[in-house]
């Protein structure tokens, strides 16, 4: 599976370029109609086959970059994967109640998390060593609130709520709880 | 003369507010609220950003957070609401060369949305009552973490803003449809239509094209004014809910 970090810089590079592209064609229209002289006059037929290339682009990036997001496939065949480990997690008073033996992880594997909230709505979120994000999801009480992921690497990741819980929430950081190693 | 002379009367005593018609004293007083939010949420947003780098004695963390809960809602209701709605209210009688439907109703709507902003701003500011504007249920009612009364009281605000909201869009729409007095009548309902942009739409498929009754700039502010009165309907819905299941 591919590092949640790649995509993200390999989406952001993507976006910004479409983004320039676009900025480009609005600027070469305004600079035309603005213009002084005969020349000042846009061809609509140019003008809106490059509109609609853009929206090509558009549409197609979706779709491309769509696929480059490593747990897409494994979240919609989610049905017929049997997790490796399964670890039950459940969140009350600002607080991860963890399993009591440590959460270690065998590369590779396929793990299940089934976070549950005894109280309000919370966030479940894995971070690596350097405070970036590997994965998160919503807790929400009465809910069933569970993530499958597949750790390609040996690491090891704090968890925290990653949604506003009220200022008690501020201090929902569980360090080196999850383990991957080889 | 000194400053709140200057600041009350003008530059050298030219602003006459005796002389002001009620639609520009209507306006002003739209302006003055708006500025003013402006004022408070400028200086938040720079203890937010202070608070950030490093936390300040004097704040405790609750305050923070409930700053950081109401600065959002002052920002777009007392501030960008009070100065949008006052140009909207001048604009589109202007526009139309009708007068505005009811000047009662918009200095109502003036009063509602500053009244209302102070009164969840204070509410959080002394209760610290702080469920951010995100609102995950059950976190507003949470009463392990805020109090009861901040939490009504919050609500109560933003339910008088949303008072203000809904009598802005009657007026707006009032002002768009009446036909005053003096003129020959036109039919509501075309007025409306063409305000909407329904009857541009069916022009898109008439091989007569029919006239638009409405020019451009109103048509803008009443396709934007339905997006107010959804926020005003959905936002009151849902205050109504947790001000019940406060009290309850």
């Amino acid at each position: 599976m591919i590092d949640s970090n790649i995509v993200l810089i390999g989406q952001a590079i993507a976006y910004t370029l479409y983004v320039l592209i676009i900025m480009i064609l609005i600027g070469w229209f305004g600079y035309n109609i603005t213009r002084q002289g005969k020349s000042n006059v846009i061809n609509p037929k140019l003008f809106y086959s490059l509109v609609a290339l853009l929206v090509l682009i558009g549409v197609s990036l979706h779709i491309v970059t769509h696929e480059t997001i490593p747990w897409k496939s494994m979240d919609l065949n989610r049905a017929s994967i049997k997790a490796d480990k399964t670890f039950y997690i459940s969140v009350a008073n600002h607080k991860f109640n963890l399993p009591a033996e440590k959460m270690i992880i065998k590369t590779n594997n396929k793990v299940l998390f089934n976070v549950t909230s005894e109280d309000l709505t919370y966030g479940f979120g894995l971070f690596r060593q350097d405070n970036s994000m590997l994965f998160q999801m919503q807790v929400l009480p009465g809910h069933k609130n569970d993530i499958l992921w597949q750790f390609d690497r040996p690491g090891i990741y704090s968890i925290r709520s990653t949604e506003y819980s009220g200022p008690k929430g501020i201090k929902m950081i569980e360090k080196n709880a999850v383990i991957v190693t080889n | 003369m000194n400053f709140l002379q200057t600041l009350t009367n003008g530059e050298e005593g030219l602003f006459k507010s005796d002389t002001l018609t009620p639609m520009q004293k209507m306006t002003l007083r739209f302006v003055v609220v708006g500025l003013l939010y402006y004022g408070f949420v400028v200086v938040e947003g720079m203890i937010m950003r202070t608070y950030q780098v490093t936390p300040i004695s004097l704040i405790p963390p609750n305050q923070y957070f409930a700053i950081l809960t109401a600065h959002p809602l002052v920002g777009i209701f007392g501030s960008t609401y009070s100065i949008v709605f006052g140009a909207f209210l001048f604009l589109v009688p202007f526009l139309m060369k009708k007068p505005l439907w009811s000047i009662k109703l918009a200095n109502w709507t003036c009063g509602l949305v500053g009244i209302g902003t102070f009164t969840f701003w204070f509410s959080g500011f002394l209760t610290h009552y702080a469920p951010l504007y995100t609102l995950y249920w059950p976190l507003p009612a949470d009463f392990t973490q805020f109090s009861v009364w901040g939490g009504t009281f919050f609500i109560f605000g933003i339910a008088l803003v949303m008072l203000g909201t809904v009598f802005f869009v009657i007026n707006v729409f009032k002002t768009i449809t009446y036909t005053p007095e003096d003129r020959e009548k036109q039919p509501a309902s075309a007025l409306l239509s063409s305000a909407l942009g329904i009857s541009g739409l069916k022009n898109l498929f008439r091989k007569n094209k029919q006239e638009h009754l409405v020019s451009l700039p109103v048509a803008a502010i009443a396709r934007g004014t339905v997006d107010t009165a959804f926020n005003a309907i959905v936002i009151l819905f849902t205050g109504v809910l947790i001000l019940v299941y406060m009290i309850a």
